[in-house]
């Protein structure tokens, strides 16, 4: 096969990873990248002791969120993957971190943005990795 | 720090979100050589200063108010507030798809959302 053949394969898979769905998905992406990396920093440089667990966890999900951004953005078939298997460690992260949230409430004296299934974040961060999941599945044949 | 200006965009980018909404319903790309649409950045553009103002007046009140405001959770979201349309509608643009424009709905609603915080951490909530 021609070399030029792949480059526009590949062209068209990142173009139609970040077309339509996958625009807003990497919008939600980046703010919630910022706003977990903000609210982290803040939480653990001010008053870590307060809760340890809650703002470790939410220095997790900023690193998770980054990774879910640049990959989506940078949409190559080894970054797509990369953002598949980060979708789902941030799935499970997310249930868990609810879980915990709700069993273990003395360990989670203040909100992080995977708590009670994102309810600060109009349930958002629960949403996000099923969408992106699912949009990554439905764009994988695109341009093959 | 409830200024008319922080009323001004609580409400403003509400109709913003409004107005893009109506965008995708009517499946109708965003594109400058419509004029409904230029009209419609303008707006943006008239948003965007806003922003730039209250992180101004934000600023400037920090460092006179005598109450207790967490002034790094603040001021992050002074400049936060700054950056955010730019940078989102710069990526609107980019695809103007529905995706695009849907991309201005979350950015608009962000803004609010964002601006109401702004509030509740300058009235002592962190």
């Amino acid at each position: 096969m021609p070399d030029a053949h792949t480059d526009d394969t590949r062209a068209t898979l990142a173009a139609t990873t970040r077309s339509g769905p996958g625009r807003i998905l990497i919008a939600l992406y980046a703010i919630f990248s910022v706003a977990a990396t903000s609210r982290s920093a803040v939480q653990i440089a001010t008053r870590f002791d307060a809760a340890p667990i809650a703002f470790l966890l939410s220095a997790f999900a900023a690193v998770v969120y980054i990774v879910g951004t640049v990959c989506l953005a940078r949409a190559s078939v080894v970054s797509r993957r990369i953002a598949t298997i980060s979708c789902v460690v941030e799935l499970v992260g997310v249930v868990a971190v609810s879980i915990a949230s709700y069993a273990v409430p003395q360990e989670f004296p203040e909100p992080t943005v995977w708590s009670h299934f994102g309810s600060g974040y109009l349930f958002v961060p629960v949403v996000l990795p099923i969408a992106a999941l699912w949009w990554l599945r439905r764009t994988e044949r695109v341009g093959g | 720090m409830l200024t008319p200006i922080t009323v001004a965009l609580y409400v403003l980018p509400l109709v913003a979100a409004g107005w893009a909404t109506v965008k995708i319903v009517r499946d109708k790309p965003l594109l400058l050589a419509h004029r409904s649409d230029r009209v419609f950045f303008r707006f943006l553009v008239g948003i965007e200063l806003l922003v730039i103002v209250q992180a101004v007046v934000g600023f400037v009140s920090l460092a006179v108010t005598d109450h207790q405001v967490h002034a790094v959770t603040f001021g992050a979201y002074l400049i936060g507030l700054t950056l955010l349309l730019p940078l989102g509608v710069w990526w609107s643009l980019g695809d103007r798809s529905r995706g695009g424009t849907a991309v201005l709905v979350v950015v608009t609603l962000t803004l609010a959302v964002m601006v109401l915080r702004l509030t509740q951490i300058w009235n002592g909530h962190a």
